[in-house]
C-alpha cells in the first residue's frame, strides 16, 4: 500500500535527523495497541508523533495525492498546524514526490490563511522540501 | 520488422523524449541519476487514481524480479550506431537499477526488439500506442505535451492523432489547450522548480465553455484562473467547475475572492431547515435519493446537458466524488 510506504519513510527521515534529540516516538501503522499509539490531536491521530529533548514536538502525516485532497484530510491537517502553532511544533507531511509540490503549496495557503508560524518540512522519495512560516 | 537480441543495457540510452523524463530533466537539468529517472518514470501521478502507477511500477518490478527477466521485450531504435529505447524505459532502469544493487540474477543484458532508423511517425506511433492508450499510460500533462508535439511541431493532423490514439478529437484538441494555456498563463508565475503538473486537470476543466464565459462575463481571463491555481483558490481542483455558480452569486464571489472556493461554496449552500435530515441515516437516505435518481425524467437530464452548472445537478456529481471516494477507501484502493 502506499500509505504504509509513506509513513515508512517519514519515520525513517525523523528518524535519520533528530535521533540524537528524539525523547519518544510514536508511530501509528494499525499494528501497535492503543497504549504507544500518537495522541488525538483535535480529534484526529496522526501517522507520527515524536516529543524531542528540547521540548518541542513533531507531527507527521503521510497522504495519498486522492487523500489529501478530501474535506476530511484538509480539516485534519488545519487540526495538526493549529495544534503545531499553539505548541511549537514541527509539522512533517509525506507525499509521493510528484505530489509535493501540489502539497506544499496547499500546507503554505493554509499556514498563511490562519497566520501560524511553523517550520514545515515536505517530505518524499528523493529528500524533503522545508519552509519556515512567519506570520 | 525488428530483430530480436540480447543487448548489454550500458549500450543503450533512455528515450528522452519521453515526456515524463522530458518533465523531470526540466527541473533537474540534464544529468539525472539512476534514481531520479527511476522515480520520473515510476511516478505518473494520474489525478483520478494516484496509487495506480505506483502500484504498477511495483508489480513490474516485482515481477521482472521473480521471472528473473523480461516477457516481453523492449523496443529499441539503433541509429547513427546508438540504441535509443522507444517503448520500456522503465523496464530498462529496473534493469540498471537491479544491477547496480547487486540483485540476483543476469540484468546486464536485456531482451529488445531492434528496429533500425525508424522514422519519428513510426516512433510517435508506438510511443502513442504505449502510452497513450496502453497499459501504463501517462500522466495527463506529459499525455499533453506530447500530443501538443505532435500536433504543431511534427504536424499531424487530426485524424491521424485519432487514428494513432484512438478517443476523439474534441478529447485531444482540450488536452492540447490546457497545456498551451497552462505553459502560457501558469508558468511564468512560477520557478521551473515548483511548476506544479497535478494542476493540469484544472486546466483541463477550464477549457469547458461555461466556465471559461463565466469568467469573460464577471470581468476574468485566463491569467486570472492561472493565478487562482497558483494561489490555491481553486484547491482541489474539482472545484474549477463550480466557477460560474460562484461567481454568479455576489456573496460567493467576494468570498472566494477574499478567500477561496471551497469557502464560497459554504455561502452558496443554503441551510435546510424544515427537515432535519442529520437525523435520517444514510441506508434511509441513500434509499430516497436512488428512487429519486430511478425516476428522473428525460427532459430534466436534457436541462444537466444543456447546462453543466445547474444547481442540482453540481449537487450529484459532488454526491459522485464523494461516494467514489468512500467506496474506494472501504475497498483499499
Amino acid at each position: 500500500m502506499l500509505h504504509d510506504e509513506l509513513v515508512s519513510r517519514l519515520v525513517e527521515f525523523v528518524f535519520e535527523e533528530w535521533k540524537e534529540s528524539i525523547v519518544q516516538m510514536l508511530v501509528d501503522h494499525g499494528i501497535t495497541g492503543a497504549k504507544s499509539r500518537p495522541p488525538k490531536i483535535g480529534g484526529y491521530i496522526p501517522d507520527l508523533y515524536a516529543r524531542i529533548a528540547n521540548e518541542t514536538c513533531i507531527i507527521g502525516e503521510a497522504k495519498t495525492p486522492k487523500d489529501f485532497e478530501t474535506d476530511r484530510s484538509q480539516e485534519q491537517i488545519v487540526s495538526f498546524l493549529k495544534y503545531a502553532d499553539e505548541n511549537k511544533c514541527m509539522f512533517f507531511l509525506s507525499v509521493p514526490f510528484m505530489y509535493h509540490l501540489a502539497a506544499s503549496g496547499r500546507i503554505e495557503y493554509l499556514i498563511k490563511l490562519n497566520g501560524y508560524k511553523i517550520n514545515v518540512y515536505i517530505v518524499h522519495e528523493l529528500g524533503c522540501r522545508k519552509f519556515c512560516a512567519s506570520n | 520488422m525488428g530483430v530480436h537480441k540480447l543487448i548489454p543495457i550500458d549500450e543503450i540510452d533512455l528515450d528522452l523524449g519521453n515526456p515524463r523524463i522530458a518533465r523531470f530533466l526540466e527541473i533537474y537539468g540534464t544529468t539525472p541519476s539512476a534514481q531520479q529517472i527511476a522515480f520520473a518514470l515510476r511516478e505518473g501521478v494520474a489525478d483520478d487514481d494516484s496509487n495506480e502507477t505506483s502500484t504498477t511500477f511495483r508489480s513490474l518490478k516485482e515481477s521482472i524480479r521473480t521471472n528473473g527477466g523480461l516477457i516481453n521485450p523492449i523496443i529499441v531504435n539503433k541509429a547513427k550506431n546508438k540504441h535509443v529505447v522507444i517503448e520500456g524505459n522503465t523496464r530498462l532502469a529496473i534493469y540498471k537499477e537491479f544491477q547496480e544493487r547487486g540483485v540476483e540474477g543476469n540484468w546486464s543484458e536485456i531482451p529488445c526488439l531492434v528496429h533500425e532508423d525508424m522514422i519519428e511517425k513510426a516512433i510517435d506511433g508506438i510511443r502513442l500506442q504505449a502510452h497513450l492508450v496502453g497499459v501504463r499510460p501517462w500522466d495527463p500533462y506529459s499525455k499533453a505535451k506530447y500530443l501538443s508535439k505532435l500536433r504543431n511541431e511534427n504536424h499531424l493532423t487530426w485524424n491521424e492523432i485519432v487514428d494513432f490514439c484512438g478517443g476523439k478529437k474534441e478529447e485531444a484538441s482540450r488536452y492540447i489547450a490546457a497545456y498551451e494555456d497552462m505553459e502560457k498563463y501558469y508558468r511564468p508565475l512560477v520557478d521551473d522548480t515548483d511548476f506544479d503538473t497535478t494542476r493540469f486537470s484544472g486546466f483541463v476543466e477550464y477549457q469547458k465553455k461555461n466556465i471559461k464565459d463565466a469568467l469573460i462575463k464577471h470581468g476574468f481571463d485566463s491569467s486570472d484562473f492561472a493565478k487562482w491555481i497558483k494561489s490555491n483558490k481553486l484547491f482541489p481542483l474539482n472545484t474549477v467547475r463550480k466557477l460560474p455558480m460562484i461567481l454568479d452569486n455576489p456573496a460567493g464571489k467576494e468570498v472566494f475572492l477574499k478567500k477561496d472556493a471551497k469557502a464560497a461554496l459554504k455561502v452558496l449552500d443554503s441551510p435546510i431547515t424544515d427537515v432535519n435530515f442529520e437525523s435520517i441515516s444514510i441506508r434511509e437516505l441513500a434509499k430516497i435519493l436512488t428512487k429519486k435518481l430511478r425516476v428522473i425524467e428525460g427532459l430534466t437530464m436534457r436541462e444537466y446537458k444543456a447546462d453543466p452548472s445547474h444547481p442540482e445537478y453540481q449537487a450529484l456529481l459532488d454526491l459522485k466524488v464523494d461516494l467514489d471516494d468512500t467506496i474506494d477507501m472501504v475497498e483499499g484502493n
